[in-house]
């Protein structure tokens, strides 16, 4: 295997003092797409913007690496940082409308991001943030560099913010729910360009989204957050047809249901997750679960390998037809032994 | 466009009512000119009395004295004061200098004071500088303008001689012994003026500073020095013209008070003056030309927000 452009191993996150991210860890490979799903507040964003150093008090990283090549970004200086940031990693957000200077046309925005880490001259990179607008498909980019972002629609900003985050042939791209704050025709566009550039460039990909059908169209695998912690980890097509854990299995069936080119928001799962600080003891996925027993509530439930995926669970699905154990595990479960033993814990 | 016609009729409106509140105040007060002038002179007639009014044009119908005021500041003709005789146009463009030349030094001062201030207090809000230059900031507010004089005359220019109590020297006459004299009476008025812009400059910097668009800028990798200079600053500084413009006025204000504490014969000395003299034709004027420098500045700022920010300019490229 080859070695991992981003290695992020045990990421913890606190607000003040209450965990909100805790312990996650995952590797992306050169050219990868990695998705990452859950419901809101399960610390999908606070994962990437700690990644990126972008927290903010009283939000802080503590503890753990986010090795980026052979570096690790969480002992950097905010000097070293900020030769690495937009250089090497760099972060699409969630709300295009309010990630803009609103004082600063888009030329100087994506000029700015150029010359920060490549020092041409200045028609040099003007002439190169107009390639960039062009190349995310901006009509007129040369007229457009001097316009203003509120002279943009929404899907042509967030299109701005692509050609920053690009601008220096990063080689891992953060999308932070990219297209949430787009109408849905504009949605579209924005993920299949992403796919484009990404791919043409060969740009690593981490894309944060509680949009399952997005990130079945997108993403080479996918990771679940619940409650801070990765619970499943596989390639997306395992896991969209046989989800081991019961908390990505309940979303996974629900969107699979309605098809997965439909674009939904989660599907409704009975009860609320646990607020930060209030997470219970064992699995917190516990209270919900249809398949919790005693068990579930002893000890920390550690994030093992299963058949190719990574599972965070000691009564995993075992997909056998037919079985209507809980809600949405009648349509597209596999034959398998029902059995816990054949978990072999190997940590 | 449509803005920038908006807010010139508001101030020419704001401006005409102003005159007439002014002129309507000034009338409705206790104690006449012509006694004021007169006072104590001995053998004093009836027909002494209304020669004087009539001559000041004090008898005729208020209506008629209002509009004969308005239509001579057209011309540049302010009339004379009742009291000395002498054209209330020159009385007041020789008291318009040190004040205007104060006013201005003063909100520079207090300009160049919060701004730096400010952006080191918006660095880490509720941090230890944070708090420091806040509590500094109070303590400045808490200070009127003519107790900061009376305080700053003490220790600078009795105990240590290194600026002069009193005077004013024109820029004019000697550049150099004109600003030796501004430097005490410019910190007098700052020291009330810069924690105002101070206070709101550092909350519109903390809330940029909370943005998305700055967190895009750190994204991007830039440092915290541009990051703030090219990012939040402007952003914040936007919002808080309004602000400087309201505290013009406030400086305006206040440098009447300085004056009179540091001796300069400005608008201030010139007003109190009048109005003890019942002065109508003098102090109407000099109320009036304060209000009209506020309503000046506060347009000026107000247009000066509007062609800075390209969302009210209009839409280009």
């Amino acid at each position: 295997m080859t070695a991992p452009v981003l290695d992020v191993r045990d990421l913890q996150v606190a607000i003040g003092t209450t965990p909100v991210v805790r312990g996650v860890s995952f590797q992306l490979a050169p050219g990868e797409r990695l998705g990452l799903v859950g419901e809101s507040g399960s610390g999908k964003s606070l994962t990437a913007l700690s990644i990126m150093g972008l927290n903010r008090d009283p939000i802080r990283v503590s503890g753990g690496q986010v090795m980026l090549g052979g570096t690790d970004l969480l002992r950097l200086s905010r000097a070293e940082l900020d030769r690495v940031r937009g250089a090497r990693i760099s972060m699409i957000y969630q709300d295009p409308a309010s990630s803009l200077n609103p004082l600063m046309t888009v030329g100087a925005q994506i000029v700015e991001a150029i010359n920060l880490h490549d020092k041409v001259e200045r028609g040099q990179a003007r002439a190169r943030a107009a390639d960039l607008l062009g190349d995310v498909g901006v009509p007129n980019p040369r007229q457009r560099l001097d316009a203003y972002p509120h002279e943009f629609s929404g899907g042509m900003r967030q299109r701005v913010m692509i050609a920053i985050a690009l601008a220096c042939q990063p080689e891992v791209l953060l999308c932070d729910e990219p297209t949430t704050a787009l109408d849905v025709t504009t949605q579209s566009l924005v993920i299949n360009l992403i796919d484009r550039l990404c791919s043409e460039r060969g740009v690593a990909t981490v894309l944060i989204t509680h949009d399952l059908g997005v990130a079945a169209g997108f993403c080479d695998n996918i990771a679940v957050m619940y409650a801070g912690q990765l619970v499943e980890q596989s390639s997306t097509s395992t896991l969209f047809a046989s989800a081991r854990h019961p908390y990505s299995h309940a979303l996974m069936s629900a969107t699979v249901d309605l098809g997965v080119d439909v674009t939904s928001a989660l599907p409704a799962i009975a009860g609320q997750p646990p607020l930060p600080g209030a997470i219970p003891q064992g699995c917190s996925f516990r209270p919900r679960c249809p398949r919790a027993v005693e068990a579930c509530a002893d000890q920390p439930i550690e994030l093992l390998p299963l058949d190719g995926a990574l599972v965070r669970c000691i009564r995993p699905i075992t997909h056998h037809p037919g079985s209507g154990t809980h809600p949405g595990t009648a349509r597209d479960a596999t034959v398998g032994p029902p059995t816990e033993q054949e978990r072999v814990p190997n940590a | 466009m449509q803005f920038v016609i908006k807010r010139v009729v508001i101030s020419a409106i704001l401006l005409v009512a102003t005159s007439v509140l002014i002129f309507a105040i000034l009338r409705a007060l206790p104690g006449d000119p012509v006694a004021a002038r007169l006072g104590t002179a001995q053998g004093v007639n009836q027909a002494m009395i209304d020669r004087l009014r009539s001559s000041a044009g004090l008898d005729r119908p208020l209506v008629s004295q209002y509009f004969s005021w308005v239509t001579g500041m057209a011309h540049g003709n302010l009339g004379r004061s009742y009291f000395t005789d002498r054209p209330v146009s020159s009385m007041i463009l020789s008291a318009l200098g040190p004040t205007l030349e104060l006013t201005v030094l003063g909100v520079a001062l207090s300009i160049l004071v919060a701004v730096p201030a400010a952006m080191a207090a918006a660095r880490r809000p509720r941090g230890w500088l944070d708090r420091s230059i806040t509590a500094i900031a109070s303590a400045g507010m808490a200070f009127p303008p003519f107790v900061a004089g009376i305080l700053l005359i003490i220790v600078f220019s009795i105990t240590v001689h290194w600026f002069p109590a009193r005077g004013f020297i024109p820029l004019t006459q000697d550049p150099v012994q004109n600003l030796r004299s501004m430097i005490l009476p410019s910190i007098s008025l700052a020291a009330g003026a810069a924690p105002l812009i101070l206070r709101y400059l550092r909350s519109e910097l903390v809330t940029a500073l909370d943005s998305d668009y700055v967190r895009t800028a750190a994204g991007k990798g830039a440092p915290e020095r541009r990051v703030m200079l090219r990012h939040a600053l402007p952003n914040a500084a936007l919002p808080s013209l309004t602000m400087i413009g309201l505290i013009t006025g406030y400086t305006l204000g206040g440098s009447v008070v300085v004056e009179y504490v540091f001796g300069f014969s400005g608008l201030g000395a010139l007003s109190v003056q009048a109005a003890f003299r019942r002065d109508y034709a003098v102090l109407q004027s000099v109320v009036l030309l304060i209000s009209a420098l506020f309503i000046l500045v506060s347009l000026t700022v107000d247009l000066l927000g509007w062609w800075l920010d390209p969302r009210t300019r209009g839409h280009r490229g």
